[in-house]
């Protein structure tokens, strides 16, 4: 047994998709750092929010321990001190924790100034609290009106700087999440856009190496089945390129079958055509010039070789015996059995004078032929006279034949076992008298079986009515023509499912004397 | 095959965090701020000199605690006298080499400036941009020679009339207004001294002020306050107006005798008793008047004659050329011109404040006892220089001697004056060939 080769095709699959896969880990990756970054951005975002609550409440809560030292000043009660002190307090624990929020260097400037800011606040607060205290009361209120209102607006001016630094923080930090997120989709669209490209060209890749070797490998193998000398071009990835060579010598292997086939078909086909020649000759070309009658047969098998047969035997003091025959089954084994069949009828047939008694004679000699292949044959035997109207009919399991007296057909009921079906049956025949004119039909069963495309058989209604619709005058190949054009009318060019046997005979009557 | 894709891989992964890392441009740390380690300043001593009553003593020592607050590395120590002799006894120990205050209280500064006594501030000036535009200009004056400022002053020493409205009220007068004139002020005094609500009608200072009544009456005395060439003194609207106010006191007989009016505590006293009805003098009497209870009274402006004339002269502090430390006394001149101070001044009610700002404040203008306190500022905005040049000093008190007598009512004003203006001329023309 061959060794299979590397698969080739499993690393090119391998290999695509682990491209891919690399492809699809670095968009992950760069949309995992481009979220990790915004989100490092957003927070740094909040803590610009809460450096500007901050400095909000910074403005809030200097400008009231202003006012609150104003009203102190204005002796309106030491509660105010309280307050401003307190407001002193909170100021610088916002101081706190601005400072330790704020991390760029012009926020720490910004820092830095409003730090001084706030000490000049609060140096001018104990400059005039000096005052105050020294009993200079209304200096005190005049110096906190002026340079305390001057250094109190400088530090909202500080407060307003550290909130513009903010803002330019906070859009630039915007604008940079802003960028990285575009960049990020810039860079996963770019990615995908490779890793789509990467695949089709893996597909076309895979495509090329894989489906085109298969594909001539698909038509190569379809001309192989008309054609055993078609080779395979043995290309493409090595497991197609293997089974491109074990196809190309299966076809060689069955080329050599062929070609001992094609040597029996012919002898065999030259034997059947022998054969078939054979039995056309076992069926009498002309049918025997017998006063009183015209004769017409039709005779096609459905193949090469057919069941079917019919025969004339001279009999003596003016007889005649004409025997139209159905063997069960086709081809080479029915003709034999029809031309064994045959062979005993006609060699028989002199020596019984009754029709029943020559079915009788062949059921018995054939029951003991065919019994053992279960064969058996339809017969449908008859004697006409060229000197009397009598016509003497025995049927073994033929349809019944017709008889056209003028517009009337008439059903010739005769009928018993196919000869050699059942051993000893005793055939009885029907004996009629003709009047001239009449015309006589016999037919194998393959006439009312013909089929069409639909598989509707052709049938005894149609085959009645067709026997009727045959003029009355009509000579009898004419008859037998119409006949025989009314079922391939039917069956179309649908082949003959069985083979197919029609005599028509027209008793004209005998010339008197 | 595969360890060189796997290679590659965590390339192009490196590649991408590090480029994505690069636009992440995460706001960096500022290095923490490094402060220089300040030296620690010398302690320094200033001595800083005045004069001024004990209320104005008192305040300075107040602005010293101030200071103090404010620089505590810098200590003030005082130098107290009257000033009758203050300006006598700096004078000499300038002029001996002895150490003299620091920092010194001092008015017609331009009279010394020859003398190299004082600091010229305008190089400090200039490099911190030490700005006078809050001074009154008038004042400024006083310490400017050339391109150089000496000093900065500390107060307006304008003249007003102070008058008692509780005399006025019991004479049935209406009180002095705004643009009275000098027979307004005569015909005052008489219908006051006719009603005999007070013992004087009107004091004023007989010495050195002549030269504002002169003003007053169109005459310039000096062509020039500091560098004058020429006197007009021998016109005779100069002897019309002593000789008018002589008149007060020895026909009119409205004033206290020359002698009681020599020293301003005098008709301070007087005043505040209620034995006089109107007192010439200046914003330096407002802290002793304040502390009379009963005591109802106003300032009106000077009362007018050809034109409207005041003066300007203000005293301010200046450093001494020699001091040991200039820094500090420039710190602390600065100090005392600030705003604060002159704040404080004008609470303590010892001065007309020379920076506007102050003097327009509610500070100066709502000052207790109530008064109207914006008659100093409206006198202060025409107020005049005195003359201070070298030898100014002598023609005032020859002309002061001179003008006794007519004071006195034993000499005509106009004889008076004639005969010191040859000497006046002399004294000038000697400051000229000097000059």
């Amino acid at each position: 047994m061959k060794r299979v080769p590397t698969l080739r095709i499993g690393q090119l699959v391998g290999l695509g998709f682990s491209l891919i896969l690399l492809l699809a880990l670095l968009i992950a990756l760069g949309l995992i750092s481009a979220y990790a970054i915004t989100k490092q951005q957003g927070e740094l975002i909040e803590t610009r929010a809460e450096v500007e609550s901050l400095a909000q409440e910074l403005e809030i809560r200097t400008t009231q321990r202003n006012d609150f030292l104003r009203r102190y000043l204005a002796n309106e009660g030491d509660k105010f001190l309280e307050n401003y002190y307190s407001h002193e307090i909170a100021v610088e624990h916002i101081f706190d924790k601005i400072s330790a929020l704020l991390v760029t260097t012009e926020e720490q400037q910004v820092l830095q100034q409003l730090t001084a800011a706030e000490a000049a606040a609060d140096k001018k607060a104990q400059e005039t609290l000096l005052l105050y205290n020294s009993n200079f009361p209304a200096a005190a209120r005049l110096l906190w009106a002026t340079e305390g209102s001057r250094v109190q607006d400088n530090l909202i001016q500080m407060i307003e700087n550290l909130r513009q630094v903010q803002d330019k923080a906070s859009a630039q930090i915007i604008n940079q999440a802003r960028r990285i997120e575009n960049l990020a989709l810039t860079t996963a669209i770019i990615f995908a856009v490779l890793a789509l490209i990467a695949g089709l060209a893996a597909s076309v890749l895979i495509t090329r190496s894989i489906s085109y070797p298969l594909s001539s490998l698909v038509k190569t193998v379809t001309t192989l089945g008309s054609d055993l000398t078609a080779r395979v071009q043995a290309s493409g990835p090595q497991e197609i390129a293997f089974l491109g060579e074990t196809i190309n010598e299966m076809a060689a292997s069955l080329r050599v079958s062929e070609q001992t086939l094609e040597q029996h078909r012919d002898r065999l086909e030259s034997e059947l055509s022998l054969a078939s020649q054979m039995q056309a000759s076992f069926l009498p070309s002309v049918l025997p010039p017998l006063s009183g009658w015209e004769w017409a047969v039709y005779w096609q098998s459905a193949r090469e070789l057919g069941g079917d047969f019919y025969t004339h035997i001279r009999l003596n003091e003016g007889r005649y015996g004409l025997a139209v025959g159905d063997v069960n089954g086709k081809g080479a084994s029915a003709a034999m059995a029809g031309a064994l069949s045959v062979g005993l009828l006609e060699a028989y047939a002199p020596a019984h004078a009754q029709p029943e008694a020559l079915l009788t004679k062949l059921n018995d000699d054939l029951y003991i032929r065919f019994r053992a292949q279960r064969m058996n044959v339809a017969c449908c035997y008859l004697i006409v006279n060229e000197t009397t109207t009598n016509l003497a009919v025995a049927n073994a399991g033929l349809i019944y034949p017709y008889l056209r007296r003028e517009d009337k057909l008439i059903e010739i009921p005769a009928s018993g076992m196919p000869l050699g079906a059942w051993p000893h049956f005793i055939y009885t025949s029907k004996v009629l008298s003709l009047c001239p004119g009449d015309l006589l039909f016999l037919s194998s069963d393959g006439l009312v079986e013909a089929k069409n495309a639909r598989g509707d058989m052709f049938g005894f209604d149609r085959f009645q009515a067709e026997l009727l619709e045959v003029p009355a005058n009509a000579d009898v190949q004419t008859a037998l023509n119409r006949l025989i054009g009314a079922v391939q009318t039917f069956t179309g060019n649908i082949e003959l499912h069985d083979d197919l046997t029609l005599l028509v005979g027209r008793f004209v009557g005998h010339k008197p004397g | 095959m595969r360890a060189k894709n796997y290679r590659l891989g965590l390339l192009l992964i490196l590649l991408w965090l590090m480029s994505a890392c690069s636009f992440g441009a995460v706001p960096e740390a500022a290095p923490s701020p490094t402060v220089p380690p300040s030296p620690t300043p010398e302690k320094v001593t200033l001595t800083w000199g005045f004069w001024g009553d004990p209320w104005e003593v008192e305040i300075n020592q107040r602005v010293i605690q101030v200071f103090e607050a404010d620089y505590p590395n810098i200590h003030i120590e005082t130098f107290h006298r009257p000033y009758d002799t203050y300006f006598k006894e700096m004078r000499a120990k300038f002029d001996a080499g002895e150490p003299v205050p620091d920092v010194l209280f001092w008015s017609e500064a331009p009279v010394d400036v020859p003398k190299g006594y004082f600091m010229d501030l305008a190089p400090m000036m200039k490099t911190e941009n030490y700005t006078l535009d809050d001074f009154i200009p008038g004042l400024l004056v006083h310490f400017k020679v050339h391109q150089s400022i000496y000093g900065l002053p500390r107060d307006s020493d304008t003249k007003v009339i102070f008058y008692n409205k509780k005399l006025f009220n019991q004479a049935g007068l209406p009180y002095p207004k705004s643009g009275w004139t000098w027979d307004d002020l005569r015909q005052t005094s008489l219908a006051l001294k006719k009603a005999q609500v007070a013992p004087y009608s009107f004091a004023f200072e007989p010495n050195s002020w002549w030269m504002i009544w002169m003003w007053q009456n169109g005459v310039q005395i000096f062509d020039d306050k500091l560098f004058p060439t020429q006197t007009d003194l021998d016109k005779p609207a100069a002897a019309e107006a002593v000789q008018f106010f002589a008149d007060l006191i020895n026909v009119d007989q409205v004033t206290p005798p020359y002698e009681l009016m020599l020293n301003s505590e005098n008709m301070a006293s007087l005043f505040k008793e209620g034995k006089l009805a109107m007192a010439f003098g200046n914003h330096a009497l407002v802290p002793a008047f304040a502390q009379v209870d009963d005591l109802e009274w106003d300032v009106v402006g000077l009362p007018q004659r050809v034109r409207r004339a005041n003066v300007s002269a203000g005293a301010g502090y200046v450093i001494a050329a020699n001091t040991a430390h200039p820094d500090a006394a420039w710190t602390f001149l600065k100090f005392l011109s600030s705003f604060k101070v002159q704040a404080i001044f004008a609470e303590a009610g010892v001065a007309v404040p020379a920076l506007r700002s102050v003097a327009q404040s509610e500070v100066f203008m709502n000052q207790r006892p109530e008064h109207n306190a914006q008659v100093f500022l409206a006198e202060a905005e025409i107020g005049e220089p005195t003359p201070a040049f070298p030898g100014s000093s002598d023609i005032i008190e020859l002309l002061n001697n001179a003008l006794t007598p007519v004071w006195q009512g034993q000499d005509d004003a106009a004889s008076a004056i004639t005969r010191v203006v040859p000497q006046v001329k002399e004294i000038i023309a000697k400051v000229q060939v000097k000059r």
